[in-house]
């Protein structure tokens, strides 16, 4: 049987829309990551299952 | 012998003097400046100073330590703060500028600094960015040859005024060239760059530039355009209108704000690209980049001039 992945918005990650793409913020490691026009459609979706 | 008794460490901290760096309102103090202050007027310039004498119970912004070998650490406390080592006084006082203008963008809460050289072209500055060797110091030299005004070398405070809109501030850097010269710089611009080298070594010419020539430490001019260099080994010049996340991704990896959380940066440079103009700047050869930015920038009156 195959365990399943899930996956939980972390809060602490903030979301900037910038034109159609979106940058997001991870404060622990600072890391910034910018999506795509491609990926950023994606962001909303993963939210909306995760949440 | 051992090392330790050829070059006993020298411990001038509880000897040495306090110096204060910097306008009234944000000063910088340092412990023993003395240590970079002859090597000092090569990297930075039109900073207010004062010797304090010797303080020891102040607080102080950077700490310069002597190893007694000729090497130093220049220690930089607070948000940024970290220590450098270098192998003498020449070196030590690069860094010692840099700490302190880390310092002093440190103090303010509603500036950042961004890695990039500038020119006052028009009515305003073009802010030149791009990743490290992309031009921008020759791009900005170029103008300052072009009898542009030379308004900051790698670095440039950028803070918001009452009506939000970004305004630039000289970080009086003293404008470091590269060499050799790129063949195809021009004859001006060699001849320029000879005429205000203060010292060239191997590897770069350090230029002093006069109050005609070069905005001072503090002064401020409102920011009209970003452009982010794209050097290339060979081809034509292209200047273009930048997409806004390309321009953030391009101002992310350059600024520098140690006191301002990460999240907050991204808004932050947001709105700097949503306030400003952005355009991408392809070329290979900087006096036509410095060309086109003149032509697209400049005032009527200097088009007139200019023919």
């Amino acid at each position: 049987m195959t365990k399943q992945k899930t996956f939980r918005r972390n809060p602490a990650v903030t979301e900037t829309d910038i034109d159609d793409e979106i940058f997001l913020v991870e404060p622990v490691s600072e890391e910034v990551f910018d999506m795509d026009t491609v990926s950023a459609c994606l962001v909303p979706k993963f939210w909306a299952v995760s949440d | 012998m051992t090392d330790s008794e050829k070059h006993p460490k020298k411990d001038r901290r509880s000897i040495a003097s306090s110096w204060q760096f910097g306008p009234e309102n944000h000063l910088i103090f340092v412990r023993n400046a003395e240590a970079v202050l002859a090597h000092l007027p090569l990297f930075l310039g039109g900073w207010p100073m004062r010797g304090l004498g010797a303080m020891p119970e102040l607080t102080h912004d950077i700490d310069i330590i002597e190893n007694g070998d000729g090497s130093l650490i220049v220690r930089l406390t607070g948000p940024g703060g970290n220590d450098i080592a270098f192998d003498d006084g020449l070196n030590a006082a690069n860094g010692f500028a840099g700490s302190l203008i880390g310092a002093y963008i440190a103090r303010q809460p509603d500036t950042i600094c961004l890695h990039a050289s500038t020119a006052l072209v028009g009515g305003g500055l073009v802010v030149l960015v791009g990743n490290s060797f992309s031009g921008k110091s020759t791009t900005a030299l170029q103008l300052a040859c072009a009898g542009y005004r030379f308004f900051g070398d790698d670095r440039i405070a950028i803070r918001w005024d009452d009506e939000s809109l970004p305004i630039g501030q000289c970080l009086g850097l003293m404008p470091k060239m590269h060499l050799p010269l790129p063949l195809d710089c021009g004859a001006a611009f060699a001849e320029y760059i000879e005429a205000f080298s203060e010292l060239q070594d191997d590897e770069a010419a350090y230029l002093r530039l006069g109050d005609q020539e070069a905005a001072g430490f503090g002064d401020e001019a409102p920011i009209i355009a970003l452009i982010d260099l794209d050097r290339q080994d060979s081809g034509s010049t292209s200047f273009e209108e930048a997409s806004r996340p390309a321009l953030v991704k391009s101002l992310l990896s350059q600024v520098y704000a140690p006191h301002l959380d990460i999240s907050k940066l991204v808004p932050s440079m947001n709105r700097l690209a949503s306030l400003v103009p952005c355009f991408t700047l392809r070329f290979s050869n900087s006096r036509e980049a410095a060309q086109v930015i003149a032509t697209r920038f400049r005032e009527p009156s200097k088009d007139a001039g200019d023919d």
